[in-house]
């Protein structure tokens, strides 16, 4: 059933094995479009990047040894080895999400807000209560780039555990207002360099085309209740945000080429590590040619189940094993797939860092990008000491090298299959600094507390981090 | 609006009316509600063209060549159905800019193949002038849109037509290809909308118009959008009845087309495009092919009961047949058949009954490389009798216990001690395991075993509330089937899907209760379901547009 949407996947068959990997354009083609100045005097604009991957850490071999700015990478981060003066990593703060679903609260760490419609209908459900620190970058933003964010994944499997959309998408615009993840990388070119590949130009008659329906779009408004007046609100966003990609010149850097590959394999055989390699060499890419500054990476959602097939030892639902006593041992399955996650996310951040600006910095040096996860010890659903990674320098924003910071050490009593603590602080005192990199007028991040005093907002940004 | 996800307190599996909430059972506990004055309909609004229905609808208008090219953007799904997704959800940012391309490859390809644009629109073949611009967008336009376009929505729109003849050197097509661009651009395509007309006497009520009804009614029974005859006939009033809705109805069920578009409702009902790869080593058997068989023989069997038997749908769960091709033979461990696909006996030493012991809904709930009693026991209870089970009390420890090597268990010793010994586990578990026990027999990826891969052997009969002890997975399908609860949540599931919201037990317990009352009285007959659906209260009104 339904398989004639099977063939709307696309035929153009598998590169296989690492070698579709993407070549970065030459150092002399990669300008900013605009060639202007930034605000704070650099040449080059900031860019965001959420990445996310599901059910947690082993925090005894995560969070680092030390704290401040004399630290040690733990055996979990040696991946990151390469780019450890990029790295201000924070652990030992609380989510203070004021729910618990189980996975879901972990949403939290990256908006402040609590997720909302708990419960409705049937088993796990939960919509996201407000909108994620990307958003409120990219509305910070709105109008520098063609492209306002772009929003990635590799993974297809969808977590059996939420039948409403708080845990599939790491981006909200608000509540019931996802922003869901492209899987398909030759979609995801298509997304970011497609409309800039014309055969012949006809965009303005495009153009003419969107403003020539918007007069239907004022005629459905004044029929319908508030609820999808908002939705044709967000319809009419995303008119604009064709308008702004018609709009643009096409870039003076060089395109890359559809990586022709589709990520098209069953869930459990997926190729997560050419999927992730061919989605960061375009994010790269596109923030070379600045046709965006912000993105998310959902690289595996939370409680979802696929094996990963490529982590030595995998052969069963990564879901289970991060419950799965038996996997957490040094060299099981869970203790691998830690390493494999890591290794994933420092594919990332490496190309950031060899991608060369046209001032001689480079992406990384220019960037923050915020690593979490649904949990700190996924085994018990943690939100505890909710571990934090921010790699980049944001543009001489954040401390370089970076430091870690750590209010207490992980308790000696902890083991892994419990909650951690101590814990303190609050985990959105990290988006603020985020957000600060960006619009230093932000005062307040995620929902008010409420007349307990309890909330995952907050107004103080964690300032020790801060260059 | 919505009742929040109940506990597991109830004992047994009885269907008395007792916690479980929204999708509990739905009956009416009398207790309150049940007050015809009560009812109030789901709100109206718009809802997006599901992506099979914009593929369908874009067949019917230009042809499957324009539909091979065409790509909607993807349906984000809420509480399991893009229905209601597409109901709820946000546009994302990018919803436009895919439609836009959909909307440039299907134009080029409906001029490359005019012949089927030609049947609706005769000009853009017979005199493909300027004048012919006017007509499309007259018809196709009120045939997109479902409604006619106003004289200053005919102007905008050949608007665009003139200045792409004016940009394609005064060629007619290139004119004719931004119109339709044009067209399937607006959101009046894009969107269907059902807001009704308010009840004289219930203000709090509003009943579909015309050709909103038509257009659900099609959307649901045949997968596409209404024809423009189709229409123009609800435009002048002529389904404003149910007798008339019913008429029309029936006649949608005899179309060759309905079929496929009631699939998509077993689609996400059943959810089998959910099944994971299997570890190959563990079983080699598994591919992606021997998968699209599995779910195969599920639609075979499906549309044999619904539609060449016409018979009860409860065989579906517990017929004694089925259909196999040669790899599902090969799975099976029985002969291989005459041609592609043969409908068999089912081997009686193996137990198999119905949909319940189809290899698809096994591998489904199974793991990459073993089984999970969890899975299957929480999808029966779940999809197929609408008992919701929370998810794990945030205090309940998930871990699983280390099984130590020199005392190897079976995955029902395992489950038992794990979830059937600690009460705060229990709870629910005792809801699940056990359904999940009598299907030990057959593995991940559904195949007939005695033993585990560890050597010990399998004890798959079980006891479960009302049920009993169960023997096997035949008898196991005996007694869902005869669950009240099946018919139900059968019932509730079609709402969810058909008018994408909900079933409200709070609002419309008189209703549910009068269709799931059809659907029995029908002999449990799904295309008698389907009637009763389309021209009750529940898929005719709407209130105030949300």
């Amino acid at each position: 059933m339904r398989k004639h949407l099977k063939r709307r996947t696309f035929l153009r068959g598998a590169l296989g094995g690492g070698i579709a990997s993407i070549a970065l354009p030459p150092l002399d083609a990669m300008m900013n479009l605009e060639q202007t100045a930034f605000a704070d005097g650099s040449s080059q604009p900031r860019r965001y990047v959420s990445w996310f991957r599901g059910n947690g850490f082993i925090l005894d071999r995560f969070e680092p040894i030390g704290a401040g700015a004399d630290w040690q990478l733990n055996d979990h981060m040696t991946p990151l080895a390469g780019v450890k003066d990029y790295l201000n990593v924070v652990t030992g703060l609380t989510n203070r999400c004021k729910e618990t679903i189980t996975h879901h609260e972990g949403m939290t760490v990256f908006n402040g807000y609590t997720m909302v419609d708990i419960g409705q209908g049937q088993g796990f459900f939960s919509n996201s209560g407000g909108p994620t620190i990307d958003v409120l970058i990219s509305d910070a933003l709105a109008g520098q780039t063609p492209i306002a964010s772009v929003h990635l994944g590799a993974s297809k499997a969808q977590s059996p555990a939420d039948e409403g959309t708080t845990m599939h998408n790491l981006s909200h615009r608000g509540h019931l207002q996802p922003n869901a993840a492209i899987t398909n990388p030759s979609a995801a070119w298509q997304s970011l360099f497609g409309s800039f590949v014309q055969p012949k130009d006809d965009r303005e008659l495009r153009l003419h085309i969107l403003d020539s329906v918007k007069g239907e779009v004022s005629t459905l408004q004044s029929r319908l209740g508030a609820e999808d007046k908002v939705r044709l609100e967000a319809h009419l966003d995303s008119i604009a945000a064709l308008e702004a990609k018609l709009m643009t010149a096409t870039p003076v850097c060089e395109l890359p080429m559809d990586p022709m590959f589709d990520n098209s394999d069953a869930v459990n055989n997926e190729q997560l590590t050419l999927v992730n390699e061919l989605m960061s060499d375009l994010l790269c890419y596109a923030f070379s040619c600045d046709l965006t500054r912000v993105a998310t990476m959902l690289f595996l959602e939370g409680a979802a189940e696929p094996s990963l097939g490529e982590v030595p030892g995998n052969d069963s639902s990564w879901h289970q094993y991060s419950h799965n006593v038996n996997s957490w041992d040094v060299g099981g399955p869970f203790d691998n797939g830690q390493y494999y996650l890591m290794e994933r996310f420092g594919y990332l951040l490496t190309k950031m860092r060899d991608t060369i600006e046209f001032d001689g910095t480079n992406l990384l040096d220019n960037s923050i990008v915020l690593m979490s996860s649904d949990a700190s010890d996924g085994s018990v659903h943690s939100i505890q000491r909710h571990p934090m990674i921010l790699a980049g320098a944001g543009g001489g924003y954040l401390k370089y090298p970076g430091i870690h910071y750590q209010p207490e050490p992980l308790s000696g009593n902890y083991s892994h299959g419990s909650h951690p603590g101590p814990t303190s602080g609050n985990t959105t005192d990290v988006l603020m600094s985020i957000m600060r990199a960006f619009d230093d007028s932000v005062s307040w991040i995620g929902e008010q507390p409420n007349d307990q005093g309890e909330g995952a907002g907050s107004g103080t940004p964690l300032t020790e981090i801060l260059a | 609006m919505l009742v929040t996800a109940p506990g597991c307190k109830s004992n047994g599996s009885s269907a008395d009316g007792d916690d479980t909430g929204t999708d509990g059972d739905g009956t009416d506990t009398g207790e309150d509600g049940g007050d015809e004055d009560a009812y109030i309909p789901p709100p109206g609004g718009m809802r997006r063209l599901l992506d099979y229905q914009y593929l369908n609808t874009i067949e019917y208008m230009f042809g499957p060549e324009a539909a091979a090219v065409a790509n909607p953007p993807v349906d984000p799904s809420l509480h399991g159905y893009t229905s209601i997704g597409a109901a709820q959800i946000s546009p994302a940012l990018d919803l436009v800019e895919l439609y836009e391309a959909s909307a440039l490859a299907i134009a080029d390809a409906a001029i490359a193949n005019i012949s089927t644009l030609a049947g609706i629109v005769p000009c853009v073949q017979s005199s493909p002038d300027q004048a012919c611009y006017t007509t499309v967008a007259e018809t196709l336009g009120h045939l997109a849109w479902r409604r006619p376009p106003t004289a200053d929505e005919v102007a905008a729109i050949v608007e665009i037509a003139l200045e792409a003849e004016a940009w394609g050197a005064g060629d007619f097509y290139a004119g004719l290809k931004y119109e339709i661009v044009r067209i399937l651009l607006s959101p009046d395509f894009i969107y269907v909308v059902e807001t009704g007309v308010q009840d004289d006497g219930e203000p709090g009520v509003y009943w579909l118009t015309g050709s909103e009804v038509v257009t659900r009614l099609s959307l649901l029974l045949i997968g596409r959008t209404p024809s423009l005859t189709l229409l123009e006939s609800a435009e002048a009033g002529n389904y404003d009845s149910p007798d008339a809705v019913e008429t029309l109805a029936r006649a949608m069920l005899d179309d060759t087309r309905a079929p496929e578009a009631v699939s998509e409702f077993f689609g996400e009902y059943l959810a089998l495009d959910d099944i994971s790869a299997k570890d190959t080593e563990a079983f080699p058997l598994y591919s992606v092919a021997l998968v699209d068989s599995m779910v195969e023989e599920t639609e075979l069997l499906l549309r044999d009961v619904i539609w060449t038997q016409n018979s009860d749908f409860r065989d579906f769960i517990e017929a004694d047949y089925t259909f196999i091709d040669s790899k599902l033979a090969e799975l099976y461990g029985v002969p291989p058949p005459e041609n592609d696909w043969d409908m068999v006996m089912l081997p009686a030493e193996q137990a198999r009954a119905g949909f319940i012991s189809h290899a698809s809904v096994l591998a489904r709930n199974s793991h990459g490389a073993g089984n999970s009693t969890t899975r299957r026991g929480l999808y029966i209870q779940q999809r197929l009798l609408c008992f919701a089970i929370p998810p794990p009390p945030p205090e309940v420890n998930p871990q699983l216990p280390e099984i130590p090597d020199d005392t190897p268990m079976t995955l029902r010793e395992l489950m038992e001690t794990l979830h059937l010994e600690v009460d705060s586990c229990a709870d629910c578990h005792r809801h699940m395991e056990p359904l999940g026990f009598t299907l030990e027999n057959y593995d991940a990826l559904g195949a007939w075993r005695t033993q585990e891969q560890n050597g010990l052997p399998i004890d798959a009969v079980a006891e479960y509330g009302d049920y009993g002890v169960l023997e096997n997975a035949a008898d196991l399908a005996a007694n869902v089937a005869m669950d009240p609860r099946l018919g139900e949540c059968i019932v509730n599931n079609i709402i969810r899907f058909g008018r994408g919201s909900l079933e409200n037990p709070s609002n419309e317990s008189e209703q549910l209760a009068d269709l799931y009352g059809a659907f029995e009285s029908s002999n449990y007959r799904f295309q008698e379901l389907l009637v009763a659906f389309v021209t009750s209260e529940l898929f005719l009104q709407v209130g105030e547009p949300k």
